[in-house]
């Protein structure tokens, strides 16, 4: 059973006046533990690939198969607790919440799996030291590097212990030293832990430190 | 929930002004209505010198019909006052009392003022209450007797005598009839309609057999239940009362009746229209919540939109719609919440400040000022629970016409765009 599963994935957008195809017959299919690169010129639908695998978005056509669960037709619950429990996102942009501390915006997924406070704080905690932000946990996101961001950021995204990460150039804001980090933490957390993630990146040498690499072009996948 | 709390302080500290602004206009909105209500409340539950009123039945009016044709209405003449309330078993007290009328009131040798006189027997201030400072009420001997007593407000005794204690046993005269003053009390506020005057003095029925006449009656039962029985052994007597003044007949238009009825019976031969009066008071209620709920659901809908990256965050990690629409609403039902607290602290601060002009407004009332005068709220209605709850009721209302709408935008808002 493949940890992802994209079947004849098609993503349309329509608007009053144009139509933009971001993705078409799109059939990729991502194993247990694999790292996988995704790389392709800006506008060719990268983000929009990782936003339909990470149930973010909908697919016009196709299917998206998430640990042999067809997600097409899931209610708003499942599709949150997929969110939730399966997938960890992480932004180009951090998407840190600014008006919450370092720890309160890594227990926030935790707020979502009904986890008790002090289990909460515990977890926060211990993610925060494995990313080596646990002397930051007072401080506000405006207070924080890019690199110290992107750091809470990943802590956020392991917070339920997903079996899936998705890293939309997750170093893309980022200069080459931290860059190296994080892709450091990420490599760690695909070979320690075993977690699969799939990385959009513009940098060929990080690609090609990943399992696999996928190009796409105009929303078609060419490799 | 614990969580909820903490998120709408944090929410409110981050966007302080829109907060602000929402709060205080929830308040503003708060205040208003709970003002009338407030005004509503005190003109018709137990409360301050009427403090039975839920289990008083009051009869203040009658009308004849005549065998030839026509009516005649007045307050009861002091005949139906003898024959059917007087003899009444049910009622724990009966009280007689008149209408208040301006009287010139003066200490020998000084120059006289107008104050509000009401006549009123023993049981009168026993199914309303008096703070008396000094002295005794009347006694049924001395109201059976015409006695020239007299019962006066604080302020009216405080112009005359440097001390309430000072004023019994004094002479006072009213429309040049001498009276001994035989108490002192606190003043009374004008909207206690029965309880009000600035002078009481004895009030003797016994003797006067009238056919129309000057009479009111507040009846005591021992509960609010209890009123029944006084409503039944009333038309028991009416219908034998009836047979003694044929060929014409004697009708009490619904009476005995309530607080509220009495309240608002304002002319003789007319049954209020409670219904219309009540429905007048929700319409009032109503767009006084409405219109600034409308206004206040602009600011919720502008604090969601900067909100908008926050809530598609949450959203990615795992909040189900419900969850955010469950936290946005409840955040703010808490400010709506503190609104109440604040809205009730600024009404009373009014009340306590405007009071007289306040219920005046409200309530329609037309009595003329007259030498001291008291339009004053005792503000113990504060500590009414049915004023708290009604505050809760309106904040609910308020929160649900101000931030359903935009909580429900906000918990559908599209993931991917509000990350944008
Ligand atoms: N909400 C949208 N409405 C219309 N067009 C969109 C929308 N989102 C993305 N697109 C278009 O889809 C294409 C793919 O976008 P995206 O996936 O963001 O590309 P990438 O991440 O590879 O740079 C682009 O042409 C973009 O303009
Ligand atoms: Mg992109």
């Amino acid at each position: 059973m493949s940890m992802i599963e994209l079947k004849k994935v098609g993503r349309v957008f329509r608007t009053s006046e144009v139509e933009t195809i971001a993705l078409e017959n799109v059939n990729i299919s991502i194993e247990k533990g694999e790292f996988v690169a995704i790389m392709g010129p800006s506008g060719c639908g990268k983000s929009t690939l990782l936003n339909i695998m990470g149930l973010l978005d909908r697919p016009t056509e196709g299917e998206v198969i998430l640990k042999g669960t067809p997600t097409g037709s899931l209610s708003d619950r499942r599709a949150a607790a997929f969110r939730n429990r399966t997938v960890g996102f992480v932004f180009q942009s951090f998407h840190l919440i600014p008006s919450l501390n370092v720890l309160q915006n890594v227990e926030m997924p935790l707020l979502y799996c009904g986890m008790s406070e002090g289990k909460r704080h515990e977890r926060a905690r211990q993610l925060l030291e494995q990313v080596g932000m646990s002397h930051r946990l007072r401080h506000l996101p405006s207070q924080l590097s890019g690199g110290q961001s992107q750091r809470v950021a990943i802590a956020r995204a392991m917070a339920c212990n997903p079996d899936i990460l998705l890293a939309d150039e997750p170093t893309g804001n980022l200069d080459s030293h931290m860059s190296a980090e994080i892709m450091q933490l990420l490599l760690q957390l695909n070979q320690k832990e075993g977690r699969t993630i799939v990385m959009v990146t513009h940098n060929e040498e990080q690609a090609h430190q990943a399992d696999r690499i996928i190009r796409f072009f105009d929303g078609r996948q060419v490799e | 929930m614990k969580e909820i709390f903490r998120l709408a302080l944090i929410n409110m500290r981050t966007q302080p002004l829109l907060a602000a602004l929402t709060v205080i206009g929830s308040a503003v909105s708060i205040c208003l209505v709970m003002m009338v209500f407030i005004v509503r409340q005190a003109s018709l539950a137990d409360y301050g010198n009427e403090p039975n009123r839920s289990r008083t039945l009051y009869c203040c009016a009658q009308v004849f019909k005549r065998a030839k044709g026509g009516t005649e209405s007045s307050w009861m003449g002091g005949r139906l006052v003898n024959e059917v309330f007087l003899p009444l078993k049910t009622p724990q007290a009966i009280a007689v009392f008149k209408g208040i009328s301006k009287q010139e009131v003066a200490l020998t040798g000084l120059e006289s003022q107008e104050i509000y006189v009401r006549a009123a027997n023993a049981d009168y201030f026993r199914i309303f209450r008096f703070d008396l400072l000094a002295g005794q009420t009347f006694t049924p001997e001395e109201c059976h007797e015409g006695s020239r007593l007299v019962i006066l407000s604080e302020s009216v005794a405080a112009h005359y005598f440097s001390h309430p204690a000072e004023a019994v046993g004094q002479e006072v005269s009213i429309n040049e009839d001498s009276y001994v003053v035989k108490a002192v009390v606190r003043d009374v506020a004008s909207i206690m309609k029965a309880a009000y005057a600035q002078a009481w003095i004895p009030c003797s029925v016994e003797e006067d057999f009238g056919r129309n006449g000057p009479y009111q009656v507040a009846m005591l039962g021992e509960s609010e239940a209890g009123l029944a029985a006084i409503r039944d052994e009333v038309e028991q007597r009416l219908r034998v009362h009836n047979q003694t003044v044929l060929p014409d007949t004697l009708d009490l238009l619904g009476q005995p009746a309530s607080q509220e009825d009495y309240f608002y019976r304002n002319s003789a031969n007319r049954i209020p229209g409670l219904k219309n009066i009540r429905r007048e008071f929700y319409i009032i209620y109503l767009v006084l919540l409405v219109i600034p709920a409308l206004n206040i659901a602009s600011m919720t809908r502008s604090r969601l939109r900067q909100r908008e990256a926050e809530i598609g965050v949450r959203r990615a990690f795992g909040a189900t719609r419900r969850a955010i629409l469950v936290q946005t609403f409840m955040e703010s039902m808490v400010q709506t919440l503190l609104a109440g607290l604040l809205g009730l602290g600024l009404c009373f601060l009014l009340l306590a400040c405007f009071g007289g002009s306040i219920t005046q407004g409200v309530l329609n009332q037309s009595m003329g000022p007259t030498f001291g005068f008291a339009w004053t709220l005792d503000l113990s209605i504060l500590f009414q629970p049915a004023v708290w709850l009604w505050t809760l009721l309106f904040c609910l209302i308020l929160n649900a016409i101000s931030s359903l709408v935009p909580t429900w935008r906000a918990s559908r808002c599209n993931i991917v765009e509000s990350l944008k």
